[in-house]
């Protein structure tokens, strides 16, 4: 029994030896790369290291946009406020960008006392709205939501011109702005903009230049 | 009704308060380390000049002051008490008449609100100091003073705060106040809208 035993591990160790030799055999000798003036070739393995990036606005250099928030219009009320906004960044720092939105302005508190006056027709109390901004990146950054999310962010200082037409008149406005635009993915930015709409405004024959506050938040495809 | 639920709220808020503050207290003397070895900054005492547009009226030049506790990382108690003063003539009121009388047109407003840091960050200027800074949201309650009336209010807001240096902060907010006012007519449902920018200091 005890031979036998022998006589198994013997067979083994001849066929694993076997094997071994076979297996540590190389394919090609130091000869075989030479390039046969007796240098070697040496062969470089691919590397291929992935490195994880953030997403960012980096070859891309325009926005298409549509916000939602709230204007506010002096001696009137606070409203929602849609629109669309185009930008476009002429390098990291700048930006110029076109925004146009709309609020429908709910009848002031002295209107709806005096329903028998008509202070102004329905088609005029949509405050329409339209200007070309120049941004400027004041402050670059990381923003951190929760523990585990991070994305770059910027805030940018925003001020143009543009045009204003509410209460049956068009009149060029002075907007000054500030934006903070988060980077989500490479494809979308959200922003959070607070901007003043100042605008000479003539309404019951009092002319006056007028303030409005707005703050929207918005969405914007990068391309 | 109305006012045993707001005085339920005023309750609720100071409540919130001590509670906030007890809670950091208790935190501070059970860690173990020495008082220098953690920021110990819980408070901000800041100041502001903003714009308000009150409803049915024009938008003013406003003043403000703010005394902010931290309450956690991410949580944090605001007192804030802003000013307007003689408030202008509507288009309206130029037209038919004043609605209030000139010694009334001061608007006041204070308010107790808590607010959430939504979005921690930190920004880089161009030496790469880094700053840190957070995107917030307010809600409160408060009193607003106008035209002989005081009216509780609704504060909802929201803004973003940047440390240029570890004690100075710059703050940018825009505040909403709703009130019911009787001023012109009965029981209106009102809303003023306050943009303003600030500076603080941590301490």
């Amino acid at each position: 029994m005890l031979g036998m035993k022998y006589f198994i591990l013997a067979i083994l160790l001849v066929f694993n030896s076997h094997a071994f030799a076979q297996n540590n055999t190389p394919e090609k000798t130091i000869s075989d790369v030479s390039n046969g003036d007796g240098s070697v070739r040496i062969i470089d393995p691919k590397k291929e290291v992935s490195v994880a990036q953030s997403a960012a606005i980096d070859t891309e250099r325009f926005e298409l946009g549509l916000f939602a928030g709230f204007l506010a219009v002096e001696d009137f009320s606070a409203n929602p406020v849609l629109g669309f906004s185009f930008s476009y960044h002429i390098t990291p720092s700048f930006l110029a960008q076109f925004n146009y939105g709309e609020s429908d302005v709910n009848k002031a508190t002295f209107e709806e006392l005096r329903d028998d006056a008509s202070f102004l027709n329905d088609d005029d109390r949509a405050f329409e709205y339209y200007n070309v901004l120049a941004g400027y990146r004041v402050l670059r950054g990381r923003s951190f939501f929760g523990a585990n999310k991070k994305y770059n962010s910027d805030i940018y200082l925003l001020a143009g011109f543009g045009s204003v037409d509410f209460a049956d008149s068009s009149n060029s406005s002075f907007v000054l702005g500030t934006s903070y635009r988060v980077v989500l993915t490479d494809a979308i930015v959200a922003n959070l903009d607070i901007r003043g709409h100042s605008v000479e405004r003539d309404f019951l024959d009092d002319n006056k230049r007028t303030f409005n506050t707005e703050y929207v938040f918005g969405l914007n495809f990068l391309f | 009704m109305e006012n045993r639920f707001q005085h339920f709220l005023l309750v609720s808020f100071y409540s919130l308060l001590l509670l906030s503050a007890s809670s950091i207290v208790q935190a501070q003397s059970a860690s173990g380390f020495s008082k220098d070895d953690i920021d110990s900054e819980f408070l901000e005492l800041g100041a502001n000049i903003g714009i308000i547009n009150i409803e049915d009226f024009p938008s003013e030049y406003a003043l403000g002051l703010n005394l902010t506790f931290r309450a956690t990382e991410d949580i944090f108690l605001q007192l804030n008490l802003m000013s307007a003063s003689d408030v202008d003539l509507s288009s309206a009121e130029k037209d038919q008449g004043a609605f209030i009388s000139d010694g009334d047109r001061d608007f006041l407003h204070y308010d107790m609100l808590v607010g959430y840091n939504f979005f921690q960050g930190e920004f880089f200027t161009s030496n790469a100091d880094a700053h840190l800074s957070t995107l917030h949201i307010v809600g409160g309650i408060g009193e607003t003073d106008f035209g002989n009336e005081s009216n509780f209010s609704y504060v909802f807001g929201l803004g973003y705060k940047i440390a240029f240096y570890r004690s100075y902060i710059l703050n940018f907010d825009v505040r909403q106040y709703a009130y019911h006012s009787s001023l012109i007519a009965d029981d209106d449902a009102t809303v003023a809208t306050h943009l303003s920018v600030g500076f603080s200091y941590l301490f």
